[in-house]
C-alpha cells in the first residue's frame, strides 16, 4: 500500500535482496566465501541494530562487542554446560543482553552525550574481562568448547549452505523488524526529534522511552548474532568480542549510513569485502599481513566521517534519486516541446 | 602494610601515566570540544620513536627531544589533515573520526616496528630502591616527577601567558574570543599539538617501564579518557586526580582481587562513580548532547 | 478550563513573570498581550512545560501540569505551536502531521515491529486523517513536499495543522501570524475562528493588535512580567493603564520605525 510523501519500506528492496542471497550459493560454490557470507550476516544484525541506535535516537554505543559476547556465552554455557536445546536457550540469549541494557539504560538515563560513550565503553572491557577471567562458567581465554549445532526437524544444521540459510533467514527478518520500527511512528518520532526536541515532546512524543527501548532492541540484536555465531563455531573464545570487535561494528554503520537500516547492512558488507580483498592480496604478496585491514577500516572511518558524513547509503540514494527526477523532468520537458 | 605500599606506589606511577594523557583530552577538549580517542597512540608513538631512535645511536636527550617534537608535529598534522575539515560535524562523528585515527595510526606502526614489545632504556641508572618493604624503581619515580612537572607547566602556560588566557578565552566564549583576534583556526591546532607533546612525554617516561609495542595506546588511551571523565571533562584538577584515582583502583584491584580482574574492577569503579556523580568528580553540568 | 494562579519567574535575577493569574474558559479565545519583554513568551513557555515557572500553579481542567514534562501536558490535551518555528525540516508535510497523530495510536516498539498487517491498516487511517487536517489547512496540494522548501506563511499553517492533529483541547498560538502580510493574516484569523469552532478553546500571544481585537472573546495583558488589565477588547481598548503602558510604548516604537526609515 503506497502513501506518497510518507517513508515506507521498500518491499521491492526487500524481495530483490532476498532473492540475491537464495541465489547467492548456487553462484559462488567455494565455501571459503560461503563461510564469509555467513560471518557479513551475524555482523550485519548487530550492525543494523547500531544504526538504529545511533541514527535514530542519536546514541554512540563503544560497546556492542560485550552484548554479542553475552548472547554467545549465554547460549553455550545453557547448552554444552546445562544441557538445554539451543532453541530453547535462544529466547535467554536475547533476554540478557536486553535486560543489561535496560539496566544500563535505565540507571545510565541521567549521563549524556561523551559519558555514555565511556559508559558503553566501560561495559565493553568489564564484559570482555569477565569472560577471560570467569574460568569456571566461561572457561577462560583459551575457549569455550564443544557447543552443540542446531537441530531443526531431527535435520543438522551444518556450517556450509545451511547455516548460511538459517544466518540470512534471521538477517532478512531483523531486516523487515527495523524497516517497520523505522517507517512507523516511532520511527517518525525518533526521525522527529532530530529536527526539534522540544516540538516532538509537545507532540506528546516521550524521546527518553523511545532512545531507551532502541539501545534494547540493539542488544538484543546483537544476542541473537551471538546465539548464530555460538552454534555455527563448535568453539568461542573471548577474543571475538573485544574493544575491536566493537569498533568493527561501529565502522560498518560509519560507512553505510546510520539513519539507515539498509545503510548499516550494506556498510557490513562492504567492510567484509574489504576484509576479504586483503585477504587475497595477502597471499600473493606475503608483506600484505592483516594489519593492512585495520589500516584500511581506520582510513574509511576518517574518509567518510570528513567526505560522507551521511555515509555510502544516503549519499548514493540521493544521487540516483536526483538522477532519476532529472530524467524524468528532462522526459516531460521533451513531451512539452513536442507539444508544442 | 608493606603490600599496601608497594600496591600504593605502583597505583601511583601508572596513575601519573594516566594523568598525563588525560590532561592531553582535557587541554584538547576545552579548545576545541573534540574527544580525541587517538590520544593513547601519541604516548605509543612516543615509545616506539624513541626506541627507533636510542637503537638508531642517538644519544638519549637528544632522541627525547627529537622525539617529543615529531609526535607533536603529528598532532599538527592530524588536526591540519582531518579535524579542521570535519568541522560542525556532531560530538559522535567527531569521536568516529579520532577513533578512525586511532585504528589507522596504529596498523601503521604494526607495520613499521613489527608485533613485539621493545625494550627502552630508562633515563637514569634503574636499580630499585627500598622504602619500608616497598620497592620502587627510579624510573617510577621520575614518572611521578614528569607527571608533576607537566601539572605546574600547564598551570603556568594556562594561567600565566598570553597563549594561556587565549586558550582559556576560546574555551570560554570562542564567538567572543574570535571577536578579540583570537584565531580558533590556531587555538585548534595548537591544542592538539600541545597534546601531541603531552602524549609523547608519557610515552616517554613508561617506555622503560611498560615495554611499547604498536598496541599500547588503546588501553592508555581508554584509561585517559575514563580519568578525564571521571574528573570531569574539561578539568585539569579532575583530569589529575582521576588519572590517580584509576591507577591506584587498578593496582589495589590487582593487589588485593585479581590481577586478570583488575581492568574489570576499575570500570565498574568508574561506573559506579559516574552514577553517583554523573559529571564526574569535578565536572561542569552538561557535556555533549543527547543521553538516553 | 485552565487557571494560572499567582505565577511567579526568575531566570537568575531576572523576573519574567511576577505573581501573574487569569483563567481560559472552556470555548472562548483568549489573547495573551503586551509590549516587548512583557513576559508573554515565558507564560506561554510555562504553560506548555518547556520549563516549570519558579511559584505558582498551573491547573488544567482540575491536573496541575506546571511540573509536568512536555510529552505529559500533551495527552492533557494542550497543544501548541512555536513563535521561531519548530517545524521537522526533514521531513514531508504530511509527516510533519502525523507526528501530532503521535499520541493516536498506540503500539509500542515492539508491537510495531512485528504486526505487520495491523500497522499497514492503521498508518493508512493515520495517513487519511493527516490528509483531512491538512485540507482543512489548505495544506493538502503540498502534502509530500520536504517542509525545508516552504514559504514562512505555509510554515505557520504547518505548525497550524500539526499542533490541531493532536486533537488539544486547548490550543496555544505563539505569534501564529508574525512575518505574514495583510491578507494571509485575515486568512489566519478565519481560520483561529474555524478551529475554536471545532470546539477547541484558543490561547493566542499575539503582536497584531488588528487579529487579537477582532477574534478574542478576552484579553489578558501583560507589562514588565505583570498584569495589569483583563477584559473584551472593547474594555481594554479604553482601559486608562493599558493605553498608557501599553500603547504608549506601541507609539514609541511605530515612531523610532518612521525615524530608521
Amino acid at each position: 500500500m503506497k502513501l506518497q510523501g510518507v517513508q515506507q519500506t521498500k518491499w521491492m528492496g526487500v524481495l530483490v535482496f532476498a532473492l540475491a542471497i537464495l541465489v547467492f550459493p548456487f553462484i559462488v560454490t567455494q565455501s571459503f566465501y560461503l563461510t564469509q557470507a555467513t560471518f557479513a550476516g551475524i555482523y550485519a544484525i548487530i550492525a543494523i541494530g547500531l544504526g538504529l541506535l545511533m541514527g535514530y535516537a542519536g546514541q554512540i554505543s563503544l560497546g556492542q562487542a560485550a552484548f554479542y559476547g553475552i548472547g554467545a556465552y549465554t547460549t553455550s554455557v545453557l547448552t554444552a554446560t546445562m544441557g538445554w536445546s539451543p532453541w530453547v536457550s535462544l529466547p535467554i540469549a536475547l533476554l540478557f543482553p536486553g535486560l543489561l541494557a535496560f539496566i544500563m539504560g535505565y540507571t545510565m538515563s541521567r549521563l549524556s552525550g561523551y559519558y555514555l560513550a565511556m559508559a558503553t565503553l566501560a561495559l565493553g572491557i568489564i564484559v570482555h574481562t569477565l569472560l577471560v577471567e570467569w574460568r569456571g562458567v566461561t572457561k577462560g581465554a583459551s575457549g569455550f568448547f564443544g557447543i552443540p549445532q542446531l537441530n531443526l526437524f531431527g535435520y543438522t544444521i551444518n556450517q556450509g549452505i545451511p547455516y548460511y540459510y538459517l544466518v540470512w533467514f534471521f538477517v532478512i527478518i531483523v531486516l523487515i523488524l527495523s524497516l517497520n520500527i523505522v517507517h512507523s511512528r516511532v520511527g517518525r518520532a525518533l526521525r522527529s526529534i532530530h529536527d526539534s526536541e522540544i516540538a516532538s515532546s509537545s507532540m506528546g512524543v516521550n524521546t527518553s522511552k523511545y532512545k531507551m527501548q532502541i539501545f534494547i532492541l540493539s542488544a538484543m540484536f546483537a544476542g541473537l548474532a551471538g546465539w548464530l555465531f555460538a552454534h555455527m563455531s563448535y568453539s568461542i573464545s573471548p577474543a571475538a568480542f573485544t574493544f575491536d570487535a566493537s569498533i568493527l561494528f561501529l565502522a560498518m554503520v560509519v560507512l553505510g549510513g546510520s539513519g539507515s537500516v539498509w545503510g548499516a547492512l550494506i556498510g557490513t558488507l562492504l567492510i567484509r569485502m574489504v576484509g576479504i580483498v586483503v585477504h587475497m592480496l595477502g597471499e600473493k604478496f606475503p608483506f600484505i599481513t592483516s594489519d593492512f585491514e585495520h589500516v584500511i577500516y581506520g582510513l574509511i572511518l576518517m574518509l567518510v566521517v570528513i567526505f560522507l558524513p551521511r555515509g555510502l547509503f544516503p549519499t548514493v540514494a540521493d544521487w540516483f534519486d536526483a538522477l532519476l527526477t532529472k530524467r524524468s523532468s528532462k522526459k516531460s520537458m521533451l513531451k512539452l516541446a513536442a507539444k508544442r | 602494610m608493606g603490600d599496601l605500599l608497594q600496591f600504593t606506589l605502583t597505583g601511583v606511577t601508572i596513575g601519573s601515566i594516566y594523568a598525563i594523557v588525560a590532561l592531553g583530552f582535557v587541554t584538547i577538549y576545552s579548545v576545541t570540544k573534540v574527544i580525541n580517542l587517538a590520544q593513547g597512540e601519541f604516548v605509543m608513538l612516543g615509545g616506539l620513536t624513541m626506541y627507533s631512535l636510542t637503537s638508531a645511536g642517538v644519544p638519549y636527550l637528544l632522541g627525547f627531544v627529537i622525539t617529543i617534537i615529531v609526535v607533536s608535529i603529528l598532532g599538527w598534522i592530524m588536526e591540519y589533515l582531518l579535524i579542521r575539515r570535519a568541522k560542525g560535524a556532531d560530538p559522535i562523528s567527531l569521536i568516529i573520526l579520532t577513533i578512525g585515527t586511532a585504528i589507522f595510526i596504529r596498523g601503521i606502526a604494526s607495520v613499521v616496528w613489527g608485533k613485539d614489545q621493545l625494550r627502552v632504556a630508562p633515563f637514569t641508572e634503574n636499580t630499585p630502591v627500598n622504602i619500608a618493604n616497598a620497592t620502587i624503581t627510579p624510573q617510577a619515580i621520575w614518572v611521578v616527577v614528569i607527571m608533576l612537572l607537566v601539572v605546574f607547566l600547564l598551570y603556568i602556560l594556562i594561567d600565566k601567558t598570553m597563549v594561556g588566557k587565549a586558550f582559556q578565552a576560546s574555551s570560554v566564549n570562542p564567538l567572543a574570543a574570535r571577536l578579540m583576534g583570537i584565531s580558533p583556526k590556531r587555538m585548534s591546532s595548537l591544542s592538539f599539538t600541545l597534546s601531541a607533546a603531552l602524549g609523547a612525554l608519557a610515552g616517554l617516561a613508561i617506555a622503560p617501564i611498560m615495554f611499547p609495542s604498536y598496541d599500547m595506546g588503546t588501553m592508555l588511551g581508554i584509561k585517559g579518557f575514563s580519568a578525564a571523565i571521571l574528573g570531569g571533562l574539561g578539568s585539569a584538577p579532575g583530569a589529575v586526580i582521576g588519572g590517580l584515582l584509576i591507577g591506584l583502583l587498578e593496582s589495589l584491584g590487582a593487589g588485593y582481587i585479581s590481577s586478570g580482574m583488575k581492568d574489570a574492577i576499575t570500570f565498574s569503579a568508574i561506573l559506579l562513580i559516574l552514577l553517583i556523580r554523573p559529571s564526574g568528580i569535578l565536572g561542569e553540568k552538561s557535556v555533549g548532547k543527547g543521553g538516553l | 478550563m485552565l487557571q494560572v494562579d499567582s505565577i511567579t519567574k526568575r531566570f537568575g535575577g531576572v523576573v519574567a513573570n511576577s505573581e501573574v493569574s487569569f483563567t481560559v474558559e472552556e470555548g472562548q479565545i483568549v489573547g495573551l498581550i503586551g509590549p516587548n519583554g512583557a513576559g508573554k513568551s515565558t507564560m506561554f513557555n510555562m504553560i506548555s512545560s518547556v520549563f516549570p515557572p519558579t511559584t505558582g500553579t498551573i491547573t488544567f481542567q482540575g491536573t496541575r501540569i506546571e511540573k509536568l514534562p512536555a510529552y505529559q501536558v500533551a495527552p492533557l490535551g494542550i497543544s501548541r505551536t512555536f513563535q521561531n518555528l519548530q517545524v521537522f525540516k526533514n521531513m514531508t508535510v504530511i509527516e510533519n502531521v502525523m507526528v501530532g497523530q503521535h499520541m493516536q495510536t498506540k503500539t509500542n516498539l515492539f508491537g510495531m515491529a512485528s504486526l505487520l498487517l495491523g500497522i499497514t491498516r492503521k498508518e493508512r487511517k493515520v495517513y487519511d486523517q493527516a490528509m483531512s487536517y491538512l485540507a482543512f489547512f489548505g495544506l493538502q496540494d503540498i502534502f509530500d513536499q520536504k517542509a525545508s522548501s516552504l514559504s514562512l506563511g505555509k510554515l505557520r499553517l504547518l505548525e497550524f495543522a500539526r499542533a490541531f492533529a493532536t486533537e488539544p483541547k486547548l490550543l496555544l498560538l505563539d505569534e501564529i501570524a508574525a512575518g505574514l502580510n495583510h491578507k494571509e493574516t485575515q486568512e489566519m484569523s478565519a481560520l483561529i475562528n474555524k478551529v475554536r469552532d471545532t470546539g477547541v478553546t484558543v490561547l493566542v500571544v499575539e503582536h497584531d493588535m488588528d487579529l487579537v481585537m477582532s477574534i478574542c472573546d478576552k484579553l489578558v495583558v501583560l507589562d514588565q512580567g505583570v498584569k495589569i488589565a483583563e477584559g473584551t477588547p472593547k474594555e481594554i481598548q479604553e482601559n486608562e493603564a493599558v493605553i498608557t503602558a501599553y500603547l504608549g510604548a506601541d507609539i514609541d516604537e511605530e515612531e523610532v520605525e518612521e525615524e530608521a526609515i
